[in-house]
This record gives structure tokens, sequence and C-alpha cells, in this order.
């Protein structure tokens, strides 16, 4: 399997879906429900947003930041302190999220997790 | 005197409250940055109302009654360690405070783990019988336990709007986990959504008050330190049975649920919206009323004025943040001891 960012598991489960990249509120009219929110950090001003995600992954934060407290109780997976997460994915890319392991992977067109 | 016992549990269970938070992620700015500025000031307010409630004969029970839920009152005492660690405060004075704050906690947790290292259980068993035999439950299922999940993020995000990073505790307090049955009782209070002395357009707001039950079945809840933080086994809406929301003394019926959870999403991110665009120097000013305003009825029943003075605003007016003491959140317990006031604490009954 291709993973392609390690981070720290802050909610679990696993969601694959369409990665968009956000910034602050301004984003939430061109974000769809069941993308992955993909940011350096979410904020409280990201909520609407956050609500209508798969799944979240961010550059930095711990277990008991927003993005996590925020996901557990949305009840969707979560990865966090990724690093890189908005240096190496873009909007379009297909990922798979493990918010319990804290992993992140290409997934192929065909909806296949990619292999190396 | 000699060193109390609950300085070391008070150690081990605020030590695990830091490990994995990011300084980058404090909002709407990381308030450490006033440290330096400021502390002596708030210190001295603090002490000065613990004074007065002791000359007065104010007992503990009195006291606790007039101050905020535990989880804010354990965020309080680290926080007031911490600035008195930056300020020097004097030892008989560190000594006060803590034991006012310990004091406090402990009344207030009716008999539970004073600083939560696994659990909020504040509740005793026929409180929680109470509780439970007096509420107006719903059945959850799959749609619903996501939406109930939107419902408590929406109040939650609120509150963070409305009392910035640290003072969150102040209106949002989990409970718990309480095991009945078999099943895991979470008790969310959200219990003060229109703070009009921080932001008077909150009068315009659904409701004052909120405390949400929820029942989760398999589901293992920890609890470190503060409620708000609970970390879970499981995804929350897979775990829901049950559910039961009373806002302003009024149960929230199932048909209910979407539009509340909805309006309180919304209200959320406009709140946070608005604060964050706010410029530094007005979210300074707002800081100051936000931490006083957690203690508005200690001062009160003090005697004092619990609004900031001018002092406090010419503290910080025009000046920089500074650098925070405490750059760095993932140290050894021993490192945590030293930089984050404990030993200076514990030196302080020496």
């Amino acid at each position: 399997m291709k993973k392609i960012l390690s981070g720290t598991g802050a909610s679990p489960g696993t969601a694959s879906g369409t990665v968009r990249l956000v910034k602050d509120a301004n984003d939430t009219p061109r974000f769809r429900p069941g993308e992955i929110l993909v940011t350096h950090l979410t904020n409280p001003s990201m909520i609407m947003m956050m609500a209508r995600a798969a799944g979240i992954i961010t550059d930095v934060g711990g277990v008991t930041s927003h993005p996590a407290i925020v996901s557990r109780e949305f009840g969707i997976p979560c990865v966090v302190a990724t690093r890189r997460a908005t240096e190496i994915l873009s909007d379009g890319m297909q990922v798979k999220i493990d918010g319990t392991t804290g992993e992140v992977f290409l997934v192929d067109n065909n909806g296949n997790t990619e292999l190396d | 005197m000699a060193t109390p016992n609950w300085i070391e549990d008070f150690a081990c269970a605020s030590y695990k409250l830091w490990r994995g938070h990011d300084p980058e992620a404090h909002l709407p700015f990381n308030v450490f940055g006033l440290y330096g500025y400021y502390e002596r000031l708030w210190i001295e307010k603090l002490n000065e109302a613990v004074m007065c409630l002791n000359e007065s004969g104010i007992g503990v029970a009195e006291a606790a009654d007039a101050m905020p839920n535990p989880s804010s009152c354990r965020l309080m005492l680290m926080l007031t360690v911490m600035q008195m660690r930056n300020a020097g405060t004097e030892p008989s004075t560190e000594k006060h405070l803590a034991n006012f704050f310990y004091d406090v906690i402990q009344h207030k947790m009716n008999g539970g783990d004073v600083f939560a290292a696994s659990a909020n259980n504040a509740h005793t068993t026929s409180m929680v019988s109470d509780i439970i035999s007096s509420a107006e439950w719903n059945r959850a299922d799959s749609a619903s336990a996501r939406v109930f999940g939107q419902l408590c993020v929406g109040l939650g995000t609120l509150v963070h709007g409305l009392y910035n990073d640290w003072f969150t505790d102040y209106s949002y307090e989990m409970y718990g986990p309480y095991t009945i049955n078999g099943k895991t009782l979470l008790i969310r209070d959200f219990n003060d959504l229109k703070p009009v002395d921080v932001w008077p357009e909150t009068r315009k707001l659904r409701f004052k008050r909120v405390r949400v039950l929820a029942s989760y079945q398999n589901l293992d809840c920890k609890i470190s330190y503060v409620g708000c933080h609970a970390t879970y086994s499981r995804q929350l809406p897979e775990s829901l049975k049950s559910y039961a929301i009373c806002a302003d003394g009024r149960w929230i019926s199932a048909e209910e649920l979407e539009d509340t959870a909805s309006y309180y999403l919304a209200a959320a991110q406009r709140q946070f919206t608005e604060y964050s665009r706010l410029p530094l120097e007005r979210q300074k000013e707002i800081y100051f009323v936000q931490e006083a305003y957690q203690l508005r009825a200690l001062f009160e029943l003090a005697g004092m004025d619990w609004k900031p003075s001018e002092a406090f605003y010419k503290s910080v007016k025009n000046q920089p943040l500074l650098p925070s003491p405490w750059p760095d959140y993932n140290l050894t317990f021993k490192a945590y001891k030293e930089k984050f006031g404990i030993n200076r604490l514990t030196a302080a009954y020496a």
C-alpha cells in the first residue's frame, strides 16, 4: 500500500474520499459533502465544512486539539500532526485515511489503495 | 506546613493535559504572550477575593457554590500556578491560592477524583440516578446519532468562540463516565451560552443553559483533567443508544434535534469568525473580561467589582505578544514540574 502521510490518529475509523484543501471559512462554498478536509489546523470558523467532511487531515495538532475533539464528536476519522499534509496533498486527489493508525494512503482511480 | 499529598496528584493529572498539545493551536491567539505584562494584577485580585472571603467567615461550601464547574476550577488552578511561577509570587500567597482552589474542587467533586485523572465523576450514585430518572430520553438511530454529535459540536464550538481556548471549560463541562446498567453515561453541561457582559449580542441566542445527557454502549471513555478533552475507544455516533437534551428547563424533542443542531453550528461559526477578525488589541481587552467573568460570582461574593480595572488594559495596550514562557508542551514529567510551577508550589510549603 502506498502510504503517503503519517501522523497521529486522533479519531478512530477509516474513510476514503476526495481531498479538499481549505484555509478558512471563505472556503465553505466550495467544500462538498463527503470530501476529505485537509488544512494546516482547523479552527471553529471551519465548523460547517467539518460537519460535511468524511474525514480530516491536518499538519499540526494533538489528540486534544480542535480537529481531534470535533472529529470524535462527529464520528469521523481524523489524522493530525502529519507535518506536510497541505504540502503533499492537493485538491482532487483520492485518499484513504485511517484515524486509528494515523496513516493516509493514496487511492487509484478504481478506488484501490495504490501499490508501491 | 508539610507539603500536601494532593500536589503530586495535581502534577500527574495536569501533565497528561499538555502532552500532545500544540502551542500553535491556541485560538484566537496564544494568551501566554500576555504573561509577563499582567499576571501580578490578576494574582493580587484573586488573593484579595480569597482573603475577603476568609475575613467574612465565608466557608468552602459557599465559596464553591460561587465558583464555576470542576474542570474550570482545575484549569484555573493550573493557570494560576503557572502565573505565580512567572510572576515570582510570594510563597504565602501561592499556598493561600492553591489551597483555596484545591478545597473548592474537592468540595465540588463530592468524593470523586479531585483532579479527574481518568474520570470527572462529580456526581454521587443517587445524583446520577435522579438525573437519569427525571430526563426525557430519546432513542438514537444512526441518523439521529450523527445529528446529536453535530449539536454537541455546535454547542462546544460556540463556547470556544465565546470564551477562547483557555476558558472554554467555564461553559463546557463533561461529567463521567458513569457506568449504568452496562452502558456509559456522559453528562455535558453548557451552562452559559449568553454571556452578555462579554458579548452583548448573545442576548439574541436561543438558550442560556443546555444540559446534554448521552448513553453509549460498548464505549470506553477517558477524561483527563478537564471534561471537554475526553478520548474514546470508538466513534461516538456508532455507540450512542439514547440521549436527552434540556435547554433552559425544557426538554428538546427528537423532532427539534436537527433544527437545534443546525442553529448552533451556524451560531458557532459566526461567533468565532467574528471573534477571530477582531484586531488583536480588542481581543486582548476581551480576554481580560473573559478571565474575570468566570469568577464574577466569586468576586461579587467577596464584595469586589468583578470587571478588570484599567490597570489590566493599560498593562498590555499596544504591547507585542511576548514569547510564551512555555513554548514546548512535550516535556518529561520532571521538566514539566519545573517549568509549569509545580516545584515552586511544592517549595512554598517547605
